[in-house]
Formats: C-alpha cells, structure tokens, sequence
C-alpha cells in the first residue's frame, strides 16, 4: 500500500445525495452529507427517525431500492475507489468482502430456510477461494467468536430455532467471516433487550481491536454513542449538523439541534419531572425548509436562517454547520424545561449550553 | 462465554421440509391418498410386465428367446415416446435404484449438508443414467417384425410344433386388437371386456395411466416453470416491469380457457400429446405466477434481502436461490391440484374428439365409449380419473394444511 493510500481515509463520503423520486414529490433524503472514517476507527450517526441515517448507511453501497431512490450527487471513496460510479460487478465484490453490514432487525436478517452454518459459510465461499470444509471451519470458529454457546451443533440449527440476540451474533458473524475492512452497522442493538445490547456492543468493540475495520455505527441512542464512538456525525433532516469528536460533543454541543438531543435523554430530567423534548418533529423531506432546516424548530432562529448555514470549524475535526452556533464562552445554565415552558412560551431558554457538559 | 455452558446432544434439528413431512403423515386420509397415487405410478411404470402380448420367453424350435424385452423399445409396438420413456424407466431406472438407495443408506450417519450433496449428486447421476439410457434407445430405432405372437404360436402349434411361450397375465397389446373378438362382456380372460375393436379394456386403461399421468406431470411442470420465473420476476422488481406482465396475465386468464384450449387445439394437424400439454401450459402457467408474484412482494421487503445483497450475491441468485426456497410451499399445492386439473383438461379434449387419437388416454377411451355405446369404456376410464382427481385433491389438500403453521398438530 503507498504512502498516498495510507494516508486517505478508508470511507471518505463527499457531498453524497441521495434523493427518491415518488409521486408525491422529490424526497432529498440525503442531501449533502460528508464524513470520514479509518481504520479501527468507529464513527457514530446519530440524529431521529427519518433524518436520513440508514439511507446514507445504504447509499455507500448502493443498496437503496433503486427505483425510487437515486444517488444524485457526491462521491462515496473507499480506498479512493468511488462506489457511487463503480460498475455492479465490481460493487458485488466489495459488497460483503471489504464493506459489511449489519441490519436493524435481527429476526428477518436471517433467510428462514437455510440453516446458519449453510448461509455464512455460502457468504464465505463467495468471496474467498476456499474448499467447504474450510469455510465451515471459517463459520464455526466466527460463532464461537461471536459467543454462540455450543457452536459447533447450533451451526446447523435454523433461524427459527434462535433468539433474537443470537441472531444479531451470527449476523455479527456471517458480517465479519470475510474480514471487512469496514462494518456498517444499522441499529444493530435496537431490535434488543440492554443487556444483550450491552454485549453486542461489548463483542463489536473486541473484534475491532483485534481485525483493525472501521465502524460506521447508526443509532438514535446517545449513550451507545458515549460508550463506542471515537468520532460522531449529527444528522438533521438529510444534513450533517454537527461533526466532531465524541468528547467534544458531549462537552461542548454547539449546534442547537445536538444541544436539544441532549437534553433529551431521560437522565438529564429532573426527578418527577417532564421529559425535555425538542419541539415539532422533523420536517417531511417533501418540504424541507430553505436554509438551515432546523430553523423551524431552532429558539436561536432567526431571519438569516433562511440562508444555508455556514460552517464553523472549532478546530479537532469539530465542525457546525449553524448561523448561531452556541459558543463556549457563552456562559448558560441548564434550564428546566417545565420552568422555561411556564415562564414564556415565546422564547425557549434551554437553549444555554449546559456548563459542566460531560458524558450522559 | 462459550466454555461453561453445557453442550447439547448432536441431535439434529428439523428442517422446514421434514417439519412439513412430519405434518403431512399426521394426515391419514392424505397419505392414504399418497400411497393411492404411488400404486398408479408403479402401475404406469411396470405395466408391461402385467399386460403385454409378447412372450418374456419364447422358444418354438429355434433357440430361447425374450421377445417381450425386445419389444420393450421397439418403434414398431410402443409407437408412443411416452411408453418408450416409461419402459426406459422400467428397465434402467429400476437398475439405478439400487446404487442410489446404497448412497441414501451409507449417508444417514453424515451431517446436513454433505449429506445432502451426496444424495442430491445420487439422484442426478441417476436421472442423467435414464435420460442418455432413453437417449440411446430412441437412437437405437429398434424395429422389429410385427408378430403377432399368440397366433403364431397357435399357427405353429397346428403345424404340429412344440412352441414354449410365457407371457404376462394379461397377454394382450393395448393398440392391436383381435377383430374376431370385438364388444365381448367382461370375463376372466378380459377382465372389462373388449371394445369395437377387439382390445382389451382393462389393458387400455393400464397403459392410459401412463398417458394420464405424463400429461399431468409434464404440463404442471411446464406451466410451474414458465409461471414461477415469470411470476419472480414480476415480484421482485415491480413497477412496471410488473405492471406489464400483470397486464398480460389478465389477457390470458379473461379469454375462458376451455375455449381457447379447444379453439388451439382445433388447429393443430396430427395433434399428440405434447402439442396438448403445452395448449395445457400455455393457458394455465397464471396460477404459480400470480401466487409466486404475491409471495415475492411480501418477501423482498424483508431485511434478508437486504442482507443478501449486501453479502455481495447477484440478482438472480437472490431471486431463485434466497427468496424462491420461501415462496415455493403455495405452488407446490397449486402444481398438485394442477396436475389434476391438467388430467380433466385432456379427458375433457380427447372426449370432445381433440386430443391424440393414437394414444390408449382415459378420455380417448372415453371417447370410443361414446361413439360405440359400450358402458365398459366409459364407466371404466370414468371411475379411473374420478379415483386419480380425488386422490390428487387430496394429497394436495394434506400438503396444503401441513404447510399452514396455524393447523400444525
């Protein structure tokens, strides 16, 4: 590998849109997100339903269902190969070799009528010129990696005959079988109760040690951010809001949309107290606003949002994109939402940035 | 993580076709009917070992000989492909039995998988036996003298000639008749009579079997074919690919197919069985393809899918090997009642005087039975499609409740 390659970043998205075509409208559900990750590094996209985080994880390797949806714009460089131009045969090759992924739903992930052994190791002899037997060597000593108590007979047995949990391990497994030098993983806990969310979490962290890939992790949950992300993308309706390191995030959110995420997490309420919640809800991608497209539910709003927002780098990789960013030196308490609702409804004041910051 | 834990027994689990078996055999009635339609294919397959008028030996002064196994594959006796292949699976199919049900036995004790490989390479090697076994014969043209052999036998014997001939119980050809013996009542020697032309009811309607059972088998096959890639493809993609063939799937199931069967037919000179099981499948193939359209819209939006492209499979592998296992279990109970269906339709044409006249059929036997007003030849073939339907029905009806989880025993 020369100097130049090494140097590039493994995933290196640029400006990518991808937009669906329906008819009710043009939907740009992607629409100009950028964001890094290398090697044995894991980035976390974050942001609610709807803003665009799956559809960005699907559009690296074009999995969206095409029609609708399209790749308009940007450039998706793995390894400085763009994927969005790469020819099918050529995408299938990085498919599940060098990029894999790992779905949301672990109990319809897997094909009901092949066994687990038959399905991983028919991933493995795809990719890799094996003999059977190896690959099946390959696929048990995956399922003993991945924690399958007694692997060596529950590689025969069928998805049915799994839980939940052990499902998302032998995607975990039949994901990493061909070693990818990246894993997309798509809410890989959510579908699970929090201790084995825990583990799965736990088990991802392990194999990246030791297998070195990068992990683009998607979730909506903050506190599997803190726990496993080096970096985090904040995304909004189709937008990178805010990017940077995770400690820089959670201790100094500078995007009013990161803020509100925040303080959203149920321990951040006060004990008996109301749920902090940003108001509205994301805008239909059929009419975004112009501009900054949180301005509609920003309290920092204001008439310049109607413009795009610039970018503000606060150097460290920690950029935001924001007309009134919150600055550090702005000194501000953690208002109680029940307090600032009662006071006056017309200017929200939770938007102070909280002063001790930290992790949630 | 994994030490503590307790390891369980080998004991293999069930796949999702032995749970369907199992379920299968806790319907009586279905496998009652399953043995019932087994008995007929034996019957279709060993027929000529009960039913023939050429001796299995043969000596009248001149050396031993087997004319019957001769015969077996002469272009002169079975004129039909269809007893030919029949006759073919008789001899080579039965010889390749047994090397394939060694492999079945000295597999039990593999895994899953090599294990099924292993009978799978089995049950092709022998399939590709019968059909180049098949293959060589048709090439061979067999074509012997027309012998008629028990009245050479009788003719010889007058001469004064001892004849040694062993022939099969029922020593009669299902094509020539004996003009001395035409409308004769049933008896021992023909169990159903004869009809106008001197042949022996009951030989016909064993051969028929034969042609009843290609028919159904052949046009289902066909027709489950065409409709299952047909019916895939409109699934899978959607829009208007899908729109298209939905629109011609319309076309063809608005024009009544009986009609449109008969009107088909109508134009084929020299029709033979294949031109029918094609009229067959050309009209039917909407049914797998509507069911496997509906199976594949539910299917493809399933994360599965999802995870298979993202493995890095192609298309087409997607489409036949990962959603195709999940959507088959409706068509194969379609292709059941199909079969059966099929068989109605080519009574229904050899009655009505369009299908093969040069073929013993159950309705061409129908058919003589119309023309010539004797009750045998039509109360026989009628009883043997009434028993063959009922036991398709049923059999498919079994098959059909144990793929439902909700009636699972």
């Amino acid at each position: 590998m020369t100097d130049a390659r090494a140097r590039r970043p493994l995933l290196d998205v640029v400006d990518l849109r991808t937009h669906f075509f329906t008819d009710a409208g043009v939907l740009p559900s992607v629409d100009g997100v950028s964001f890094t990750i290398d090697r044995g590094e894991t980035l976390g996209i974050v942001g609610e339903s709807g803003c665009g985080k799956s559809v960005t994880a699907m559009s690296i390797l074009r999995l969206i269902p095409q029609p609708p949806g399209r790749i308009v714009g940007g450039q998706v460089l793995f390894e400085g190969v763009d994927l969005t131009t790469l020819p099918e045969p050529e995408l299938r090759k990085v498919r599940g070799n060098d990029i894999s992924v790992i779905f949301q739903e672990p109990m319809t992930s897997l094909n009901p009528v092949y066994t687990i052994g038959d399905q991983i190791m028919e991933a493995i002899l795809l990719h890799q010129q094996v003999e059977e037997d190896t690959a099946r060597a390959i696929a048990l000593d995956m399922l003993e990696r991945v924690g399958i108590p007694a692997a060596a007979t529950r590689i025969d047995e069928y998805p049915h005959q799994m839980s939940g949990g052990m499902k998302q391990r032998v995607m975990i497994a039949m994901a990493l079988s061909c070693k990818p030098k990246l894993l997309i993983a798509d809410e890989p806990t959510t579908a699970l109760d929090v201790t084995i969310q825990a583990q799965i979490l736990e088990l991802l962290k392990e194999l990246q040690a030791a297998e070195g890939m990068g992990i683009m992790l998607i979730t909506h949950d903050l506190g599997v951010v803190a726990e496993t992300c080096d970096r985090v993308a904040v995304l909004y309706a189709g937008q990178v809001a805010e990017t940077g390191a995770t400690a820089d995030i959670f201790d100094r959110p500078t995007h009013p949309y990161t803020l509100g995420l925040m303080q959203s997490l149920p321990d951040r309420a006060p004990p008996g107290g109301r749920l902090f919640t940003i108001d509205g809800m994301v805008p239909s991608p059929l009419d975004f606003p112009t501009g900054c497209r949180f301005r509609t539910r920003c309290p920092r709003a204001s008439g310049t949002c109607a413009v795009p927002p610039p970018l503000h780098d606060l150097g460290g990789g920690h950029r935001v994109w924001c007309h009134h960013p919150l600055s550090a030196d702005e000194p501000g308490e953690l208002v109680d939402r029940n307090e600032a609702v009662e006071d006056d409804g017309t200017s929200p004041t939770w938007m102070e940035p909280p002063r001790g910051g930290g992790q949630p | 993580m994994t030490s503590d834990v307790p390891v369980a027994p080998p004991v293999e689990d069930p796949s999702y076709g032995q749970i369907v078996w199992g379920q299968f055999q806790k319907r009586r009635i279905a496998m009652a009917s399953l043995f019932g339609l087994l008995s007929l294919v034996l019957v279709a397959v060993y027929v000529p070992l009960f039913a023939s008028n050429k001796p299995f030996l043969w000596n009248a002064g001149d050396g031993l000989s087997s004319p019957w196994l001769l015969a077996l594959f002469d272009r002169n006796f079975y004129e039909n492909q269809v007893d030919i292949f029949f006759n073919t699976l008789m001899v080579f199919g039965s010889l390749a039995a047994v090397p394939v049900a060694v492999v079945f036995r000295r597999s039990r004790t593999l895994r899953r998988r090599p294990r099924q490989a292993a009978r799978q390479r089995a049950l092709l090697a022998a399939l590709a036996f019968v059909v180049v076994a098949f293959g060589a014969v048709n090439a061979a043209g067999m074509q012997q003298e027309k012998t008629v052999f028990p009245k050479l036998q009788a003719q010889l014997e007058g001469q004064g000639q001892a004849v040694t001939a062993i022939y099969p119980p029922l020593p009669y050809s299902f094509r020539d008749g004996e003009l001395t013996e035409t409308r004769l009542p049933a008896s021992l020697a023909h169990p159903l009579g004869t009809d106008n032309a001197g042949r022996d009811v009951f030989v016909r309607l064993l051969y028929g079997t034969r042609i009843s059972l290609t028919i159904g088998v052949f046009a289902v096959a066909l027709y489950i074919t065409l409709g299952t890639i047909i019916g895939s493809i409109a699934g899978f993609y959607g829009g208007r690919v899908d729109a298209l063939i939905q629109r011609l799937i319309e076309v063809v199931i608005c024009i009544p197919s009986l009609f449109l069967i008969l009107t088909v037919a109508a134009f084929i000179e020299d029709r033979s069985i294949f031109h029918i099981m094609i009229i067959i499948a050309a009209v039917a193939w909407t049914t797998p393809a509507r069911l496997v359209r509906a199976e594949f819209l539910r299917l493809r939006n399933l994360d599965f899918v999802s995870a298979a492209r993202a493995v890095g499979y192609r298309e087409g592998t997607i489409i036949f090997k990962e959603i195709l296992p999940n959507a088959i279990g409706p068509v194969l109970v379609a292709a059941t009642f199909g079969v059966a269906r099929a068989i109605l339709i080519e009574s229904t044409m050899s009655f009505l005087g369009l299908g093969d006249i040069t073929v013993p059929s159950w309705g061409q036997i129908l058919n003589t039975g119309r023309t010539t007003s004797i009750w045998t030849l039509i109360l026989a073939p009628g009883f043997a499609i009434f028993l063959t339907v009922s036991l398709l029905n049923l059999v498919g009806e079994g098959f059909r409740d144990a793929l439902d989880p909700k009636l699972r025993r």
